[in-house]
């Protein structure tokens, strides 16, 4: 895919930059009422809605819509919802599908409008991304000899990106699968978007929410602060992450406390981030933790839980020192980290990244895998259908089938982390080194 | 019809034991089926009646016979069972009607998954019992003797049953002195190696047709999809040669003691032998051994589309040219060093250029072409999605009905294939399309260069010491995109590998003879400029596609076509075989791409 659009980019680009100002808009109208078009007719093919919800891999027992629908049930009834071990998902989400559960269009609707919304502040992120990028390449310019503004390859246009987050299979499926993913990845773009345009209050808050949601995006702290810095410098800086801290403190208590009135007791903690934490569902899924928990015994469980948790958290640190000029970057990374080691992982959060990563189209081209990656991703997704039919309904395969989909899966995830980090560090330093001796040209360089 | 299910049921009640029947009716495509079973249950007196066992007998026999001795035997061993008081497990006794949409009928049933539409409807059930842990379908058409217990074993979809089950019937059969042998042939035992090398082969071809086939070989067949072992015991009536015969009051007591062996397990058969190849009663292969040639059947596939998808982004760098650039350039150094004013008039007349020699060759750097040539993939993407769109218009029109007069199947067949050669032609006039466009926007710009180097050549003959305008123009042209056939057969082959390989998990003979059929066709052919070749491969796929293979099929088995789509559509509808669905959604797609490759221009 990477190497798709590098002649086409360059025309498109420089067509986009022509004639793009009354175009585009029309463009970019055409790809969202066709985004929705394809989910409004999945949601209305007979049964698929209630098939792709009924996927391990796209609902899992913190995302499914099942469970949030059993939730809103019991609320509705007076029973304390979070009682039983059946719904893990946060109290003001309940309160927001409260009113229109009974009425299944405006379920969809809200779906569909969230998803459009990532694909639209996408579009404005890379927009922005272009925008901050050519400035800062105008202002190289006029320092230093240009050659690395000249090296510069032109990036995707927003529309390309938002419509490859929007047509990707994932995103697709997780929608109308009605996965409640979907809105931890509405906080998290939101929060994103908004570091970029420096807003810290909504920046914040969209942190807070996603972390509120499901907890780990927590760890996207550091880069909205990272993006909100990255302009100013000294003392001022220091202020705006101590003001930045103090806003999602402020806004995750907030959060919290509007639950408690809401449900009026604190039992959804340990049902909902307790759950996430000690991974005590086990319904088989993507991840990698089920099956270790299945086979593991009791009393080692609370070390591996606190190492594979504390392995999840980890990256954030090492991530965000190395790559700290690429705050948008580390953002990307942290959430794939996530939806490749929590313990109920979905396609859902491979959608969040995979629509993250076209972001940063310029790395592109120094990727080496991409072609196994998009192997293994579309073995995976071909294979985890198959075995678990194998597994659960034939009964000739077993658990160790799925187990290793799982696996596969892992891997393609993991070989992606590693090909974009390594590509984007690669094209920092060809940006940092430029191959000016005619020895330098025969090095190990994709670009001559 | 229903007269003699309402006897049996009389009888089967006669001999006290709960007996119902259950009507159906199943509307297809092609015509509507219905009938009547017979069932009853023998509650054990010792159990819960958590867990059943099933026997099993259609009217019909394979060989279209009446079922008669099979019949007889179920109600002789209903008869016996109520005389014991040993048994754990209820047993279920069901007489079925039809083809194989009775069984399907009664299992739908007894899972609770009736259908109550008008035109396709199950009657519920009103015996019923625990579990089905295992089944046996008794076969013994006619009334005579016979040489031989056969046992069939493959379900739908390539399904199997736990080899335990085959194991017992074999050990129980041996023991007391029968022939038992798979499927409805009496192999004599030799002791010439080849013969019996051919004759484990030939059972293993046999099996593997079955498989491949996605029909099951009997009746058990339907009992796999709901995670219950099942087995066919046939009664093998070889006329030639002089066997041992028996009759049928000597198979009652093998198939009571496979009962009660089946009785008495302690739990669901669940070790993991659901993965074999038989050759032999007594030998199998493992999943271990038979994996590994599909798995490189499919690697071959990936091995080549990696070094496929390596050629179309690479381009072997120039590096001679980059050579005599730094020559030229490390001259020009030279030369300006010493004549510095000349070199200052030129760096002054071309201000908006860089003005010292290291910028000079950080612009030659900024604009040089990557060593990658550009990848379109946009035809090879557009070809694979519209075959795919082919294969689900096909496989649409295959199933369902238009209600126009003369509607047959072969004019469906046509009307798929008219389909897929718009979608043939549609590719591949895109691609020219694309590609005439392509050659004249780079002649076009040949054109600029070439104007370019003239200015550039006059400029160097007029002073000695050129200035760094004509260094770009020595560079090399940027390298032409990857022809698209590359890239499409680059999808096909990884397509090819993905369904080789997945397929194979799930129907390990239905990979293999795609994966066979498919490999060397795949992996050699390309477009060339010798038209005879390209004729050559163009008339292969065609054969090899599915309207070919049918053609072939008929002319090989003097079949009509119409009998044979016939037997792939019911298969389908009535049985909810994959054979359909994997030819038109996996078969074709690659096979029609495959086709709009050859067809596109070299390079």
């Amino acid at each position: 895919m990477a190497a798709v659009h590098q002649t086409q980019t360059a025309s498109m680009a420089s067509l986009s930059k022509s004639e793009t100002s009354s175009k585009p808009a029309s463009r970019a109208g055409t790809v969202f009422a066709l985004a929705a078009l394809v989910r409004l007719v999945l949601f209305e093919l007979p049964g698929l809605a209630d098939l792709l919800a009924s996927r391990v891999e796209i609902s899992t027992p913190i995302t499914s819509f099942k469970r949030l629908s059993e939730g809103v049930f019991l609320f509705r009834n007076g029973v304390p919802p979070y009682s039983g071990g059946v719904v893990h998902q946060a109290p003001l989400l309940l309160g927001l599908f409260y009113p229109i559960i009974s009425i299944p269009v405006l379920v969809r609707l809200l779906y569909i409008a969230s998803d459009l919304a990532i694909g639209s502040m996408l579009s404005r992120m890379a927009e922005l991304k272009a925008s901050q990028m050519s400035r800062k390449q105008q202002h190289e310019k006029e320092n230093t000899t240009g050659s690395m503004a000249e090296m510069e390859g032109s990036t995707w246009s927003g529309l390309t990106v938002a419509s490859l987050y929007l047509f990707n299979p994932f995103t697709v499926a997780s929608c109308v699968g009605q996965s409640t993913i979907l809105f931890s990845n509405v906080a998290v773009v939101a929060s994103l978007w908004m570091g970029m345009k420096g807003n810290k209050s909504i920046a914040m808050f969209g942190v807070a929410l996603a972390a509120y949601l499901s907890l780990y995006p927590i760890m996207l702290a550091i880069p909205v602060a990272l993006l909100l810095t990255q302009h100013i410098d000294g003392e001022s800086k220091k202020r705006a992450i101590q003001l930045s801290v103090g806003f999602l403190a402020t806004w995750t208590v907030a959060l919290l406390g509007l639950s408690w009135v809401l449900v009026g007791s604190w039992d959804f903690m340990s049902s909902v981030y307790g759950t996430i934490l000690s991974v005590r569902d086990l319904t088989p899924n993507l991840g990698l933790l089920w099956y270790f928990f299945i086979e593991m015994f009791d009393h080692f469980r609370p070390f591996f839980l606190v190492v594979f948790q504390l392995h999840l958290f980890i990256f954030a640190a090492p991530v965000s020192i190395k790559l700290r000029h690429h705050p948008l970057f580390v953002a990307y990374l942290l959430t794939a980290i996530i939806g490749t080691l929590k313990a109920y992982t979905s396609v859902g959060d491979a959608s969040l990244y995979l629509g993250l990563l076209p972001l940063y189209s310029e790395v592109f081209k120094y990727m080496r895998y991409s072609f196994l990656i998009g192997n293994l991703f579309l073995y995976s997704s071909c294979l985890a259908p198959i075995f678990w039919y194998l597994w659960v309904y034939l009964g000739s395969g077993n658990a160790n089938f799925y187990y290793a989909v799982g696996l596969v899966y892992g891997i393609g995830e993991i070989i992606l982390m590693v090909d974009s980090t390594y590509a984007l560090l690669r094209r920092d330093f060809d940006l940092q080194n430029p191959p000016t001796k005619p020895e330098d040209w025969s090095r190990e360089v994709l670009q001559k | 019809m229903y007269r003699r299910a309402d006897a049996v049921r009389a009888e089967l009640s006669n001999i006290g034991l709960k007996a119902a029947t259950q009507n159906y009716t199943l509307t297809t495509s092609v015509d509507t089926k219905s009938g009547v079973n017979t069932y009853a249950v023998f509650n054990a007196p010792r159990a819960d009646g958590t867990e059943a066992l099933v026997l099993s007998a259609p009217w019909i026999s394979k060989d279209n016979q009446l079922n008669t001795n099979g019949i007889a035997l179920i109600l002789s061993l209903a008869k016996n069972f109520r005389r014991h008081s040993h048994y754990a497990r209820d047993t279920i006794f069901v007489i079925t009607d039809g083809d194989s949409e009775g069984i399907q009928a009664w299992l739908r049933a007894y899972h609770g998954i009736e259908r109550t539409a008008q035109d396709n409807h199950e009657e519920s059930l009103h015996v019923r019992s625990g579990a089905i842990q295992a089944a046996l379908n008794l076969d013994f058409a006619g009334t005579g003797d016979y040489n031989a217990i056969g046992i069939f074993f493959e379900g739908v979809n390539g399904g199997l049953p736990n080899l335990d089950l085959i194991n017992t019937v074999n050990e129980i059969g041996v023991h007391r002195g029968w022939t038992v042998v798979l499927h409805d042939k009496i192999i004599p035992a030799t002791d010439n190696l080849t013969r019996k090398y051919l004759n484990a082969l030939h059972n293993m071809l046999y099996m593997m047709k079955y498989q491949a086939s996605c029909h099951p070989s009997a009746n058990h067949g339907f009992f796999h999809k709901y995670m219950i072992d099942a087995i066919t015991l046939y009664g093998v009536n070889q006329a030639e040669g002089s066997y041992y015969r028996f009759s049928v009051h000597q198979i009652g007591p093998l198939v009571e003691q496979v009962h009660r062996s089946l009785n008495n397990i302690l739990e669901h058969l669940h070790q993991s032998f659901f993965f074999y190849l038989l050759s032999d009663i007594t030998r199998y292969t493992s999943i271990g051994l038979y994996m590994p040639p599909v798995i490189i059947l499919g690697v071959s596939f990936i091995l080549k589309a990696l070094s496929m998808w390596g050629v179309s982004g690479d381009l072997a760098t120039d590096m001679k040219a980059v050579e005599q650039l730094a020559e030229r350039e490390s001259k020009e150094a030279a030369g300006s060093g010493g004549g510095e004013a000349a070199a200052a008039v030129a760096a002054s007349n071309n201000n908006n250029n860089n003005t010292n020699n290291s910028g000079s060759s950080a612009t030659a750097f900024a604009s040089l072409p990557f060593s990658r040539r550009p990848r379109p993939m946009r035809v090879a993407v557009s070809v694979i999605g519209l075959s795919l769109v082919a294969g689900l218009a096909s496989f649409q029109l295959f199933t369902s009905t238009f209600g126009f007069a003369g509607e047959t199947l072969l004019v469906k067949l046509v009307a798929s294939v008219g389909v897929c050669t718009v979608m043939v032609f549609a590719g591949v006039s895109s691609a020219m399309i694309r590609q005439q466009l392509l050659l004249k926007q780079r002649e076009g710009k040949d054109k600029g260069k070439e104007k370019k180097a003239k200015e550039a050549a006059a400029s160097s003959l007029s002073s000695s010491s050129s200035s760094s305008s004509s260094s770009s123009s020595t560079l090399p042209p940027p390298p032409a995109p990857a022809p698209d056939w590359v890239l499409l057969k680059t999808f096909i082959l990884a397509m090819a590998a993905l369904e080789v390989t997945t397929l194979s998990a799930l129907n390990f003979s239905l990979a293999v003879s795609i994966g066979v059929l498919i490999a060397v066709p795949y992996l050699m052919f390309q477009p060339t400029h010798n038209h005879v070749l390209r004729i050559l491969q163009l008339g292969t796929l065609m054969a090899m596609s599915p309207p070919g293979l049918v053609l072939w099929a008929s002319y090989l088995l003097e079949m009509d076509v119409s009998a044979i789509l016939h037997w792939i559509l019911q298969g389908y509808e009535v049985m909810g075989t994959w054979l359909l669905p994997t030819i038109c959604f996996v078969y074709w797609p690659l096979n029609l791409a495959s086709i709009v490759m050859i067809l596109l221009p070299v390079s």
